[in-house]
């Protein structure tokens, strides 16, 4: 009986959940040192107004990244160089991608849209990874780059980073 | 099953933290409009329903206007009375369906308004008075009531009958401490004594630290109450736990620096509950037993008691120092109470004193008219106790001197004085993240103030971050956030306002946008002078 109502609370909860008004990550959870596909959920515009851009930070940590391509959206790729250089195999490695913009898009506040990359995770268990996101419409922008601080949830926060956190 | 449940009400918890909060889309009058006569009323437009928790209506002395919001679809509606010319704060508190609180303020203008505020009044309602008057009882009881379970559970063979008083003090102490929460509410709404519904009581309250302390503190003193009779050394315990979080509410736990003020309290209180809370079952025990037997104990009790004083005078000295920072800060009303205070704890010192150098060996000669004056001896220094907690209960009422008050360069009215000529009122600094902040405000001979912001990174070499914004809140008050856009001008990022001229505690929170993915956020306390 008990169980029967939890799991109609849990159906609920689940038609519930997609409402989400934040930008965030599909998988919330991923394995260390593993390929990652990221999916970036886009669930609203700026109060009203569509999404044109949408630019994620991948964070330090993360060497390669690609996007996957979009229709009706131009990508374009940020470097920054590493320091030091990353040595695999006989090749050194000098840059990595540090963001990547959809750009040129038009996204109405009423619809839901994702933008996916594909990346490989550090092999650091227990951390979290944030993916620092602006979301610009035609009107305002909405920043979801804010990180908790030791100790604070992440529910407090009015604009949360999208995050992963690195399990086993 | 019971991990099944477990791993069910944790993904609850998460779909549910993934759901929206409500926003605040605008607001009819704009913020910082200037309109010819009163608007009929004031509306909140948010993204979705929301509830008002708190939404009032301010004139520019601080006082309330109107508090009494109507929620429409997604809307919130003040509905206004004919205004007298002048500059009004509007702060609003609602909740979100998910039940996540939000909050802001805005002003507007109606009229012709000077540029300057006068000085006001502070806002301080008829609760001050009731909440300060609660906050001594519940202090009282909680001090003795703990430090009474703690002498019982050092001494449980020769205080027996004195259980169901110390019971009564912990059940009364927490009954109190759950009141806290309704008080609290009563505090920050600032309605008129019996005005407000109790569900808005408990609604604005919840959140404050001071409530959720007393949360704790009721539990745990519930707790020690059930346990007092079977194992009075975990009641003990228990009681000791809700003293502590008094070291989590109040002023000490917004002082900086937070890490040494919050713990100092909390042992200060400890220690004080074990001195308090003694006295009433050392007076029984003179009353009840044998004179040799109660002259055997109080030698016991003061083995016990005088290795305490000092490690309690030195917190109270610590946390005198964190608060007032020196004699200049004697002379607010608040250095005043904490002299009266300090007075109380010497009386109780040298009746201490005299109890145990002078009258304890008297009564373990034997004599009736030991004990008589032995009797009247600790009354007196419970009297003095419940002297002492009283003006802590007042104390909590004031704003302590600290903060910006030292950090004033001249006079101490500078904040909101419009006399003198573009003089600094202010200067502050602040780190975060790595970044530094140095802020400072100037009074405009105009009436106002300009506060101008620069930023520098880690290294020390100055920044210029893509945006600025200032938020002005008072917690103390029940004042959601002012929040302004600066604009850069020179090296620095300029604001100026009128806005700051409400007596009590702010907090001045200065949000830079490094880089467009980078946003950091330099809180400070600020005092406004009366």
């Amino acid at each position: 009986m008990i169980f029967r109502a939890l799991l109609s609370a849990v159906t609920l909860a689940a038609f519930v959940a997609p409402a989400a008004a934040h930008i965030t990550l599909e998988d919330s959870e991923a394995a260390p040192g593993e390929r990652y596909k990221a999916v970036l959920r886009v669930g609203h515009g700026c109060s009203g107004s569509p999404t044109t851009t949408i630019r994620v930070q991948i964070p330090d940590g993360i060497t390669a990244a690609q996007p996957m391509p979009k229709h009706g959206w131009e990508i374009e790729i940020v470097h920054a160089p590493l320091d030091p250089p990353l040595v695999d195999g006989d090749r050194e490695i000098t840059e990595r991608i540090s963001e990547i913009h959809w750009l040129g898009g038009k996204l109405p506040e009423e619809y839901y849209d994702e933008f996916v990359f594909r990346t490989r995770l550090p092999d650091t268990p227990g951390a979290t990874l944030y993916f620092p996101v602006v979301q610009e419409c035609e009107e305002k922008v909405h920043r979801w780059i804010e990180i908790p601080a030791e100790g604070q949830n992440a529910d407090e926060l009015s604009e949360p980073a999208p995050a992963v956190m690195l399990t086993n | 099953m019971s991990r099944l449940l477990l791993v069910i009400v944790v993904w609850l918890a998460a779909a549910q933290a993934a759901t929206a909060h409500a926003m605040l889309l605008d607001t009819t009058p704009a913020a910082d409009a200037v309109l010819d006569e009163t608007p009929a009323e004031v509306l909140l437009r948010f993204s979705e329903p929301v509830s008002p928790v708190a939404v009032r209506l301010l004139d520019a002395a601080g006082a309330t206007v109107v508090a009494d919001p109507v929620a429409r679809d997604a809307s919130v509606v003040l509905a206004l009375p004919p205004l007298p010319d002048g500059n009004y704060l509007l702060s609003w508190r609602v909740v979100s369906t998910d039940s996540h609180p939000i909050g802001g303020a805005f002003r507007f203008a109606v009229g012709d308004t000077p540029a300057a505020v006068a000085a006001p009044d502070p806002p301080r309602s008829d609760w001050t008075v009731v909440s300060a008057i609660h906050r001594g009882i519940y202090l009282s009881l909680l001090l003795l009531g703990a430090g009474g379970a703690a002498f019982l559970a050092a001494f449980r063979q020769r205080a027996t009958g004195m259980v169901r008083r110390n019971r009564l003090l912990l059940l009364g102490a927490a009954l109190l401490a759950l009141s806290l929460v309704p008080m609290q509410g009563a505090l920050l709404l600032g309605m008129p004594l019996g005005a407000a519904p109790i569900g808005d009581l408990l609604a604005a309250g919840s959140g404050s630290p001071i409530a959720k302390g007393g949360l704790a503190s009721a539990l745990l003193l519930g707790a020690a109450a059930i346990l007092l009779t079977r194992a009075p050394g975990m009641a003990a315990l228990a009681a000791a736990g809700a003293t502590a979080t008094l070291g989590f509410s109040g002023h000490a736990a917004t002082a900086d620096p937070q890490w040494l003020a919050a713990p100092v309290l909390s042992v200060h209180a400890l220690l004080a509950g074990l001195w308090a809370g003694a006295l009433l079952p050392l007076r029984s025990c003179v009353a009840r037993l044998p004179a040799p037997e109660a002259a055997s104990m109080l030698r016991a009790f003061s083995r016990m008691a005088v290795p305490a004083v000092a490690p309690l005078l030195l917190a109270g000295g610590v946390l005198t120092l964190i608060q007032v920072r020196g004699l200049a800060g004697f002379a607010t009303p608040y250095g005043t109470v904490l002299a009266l205070k300090m007075a109380g704890v010497v009386l109780m010192l040298v009746l201490a004193n005299w109890n145990r150098s002078r009258l304890t060996p008297r009564l373990s000669l034997g004599g009736f008219a030991a004990v008589r004056r032995l009797r009247i001896s600790i009354g007196l220094e419970i009297v003095a106790a419940l002297f002492v907690v009283a003006s802590v209960a007042v104390l909590g009422h004031l704003p302590p001197p600290r903060a910006l008050a030292a950090q004033h360069d001249t006079s101490p009215h500078a904040l909101h004085g419009g006399h003198q000529q573009s003089s600094v009122a202010m200067k502050w600094e602040a780190e975060a993240q790595g970044y530094h902040l140095q802020a400072q405000m100037t009074a405009r001979a105009a009436g106002g103030h300009d506060i101008a912001a620069r930023f520098a990174n880690a290294a020390g070499s100055p920044i210029a971050p893509q945006e600025v914004e200032l938020a002005v809140s008072s917690p103390a008050l029940g004042l959601e956030a002012i929040k302004r856009r600066m604009q850069p001008e020179g090296d620095a990022f300029v604001l100026r306002t009128s806005d700051i001229s409400l007596p009590g505690e702010w907090q001045i929170d200065v949000i830079a946008l490094i880089s467009a993915f980078e946003r950091v956020r330099f809180s400070s306390a600020a005092l406004v002078a009366p």
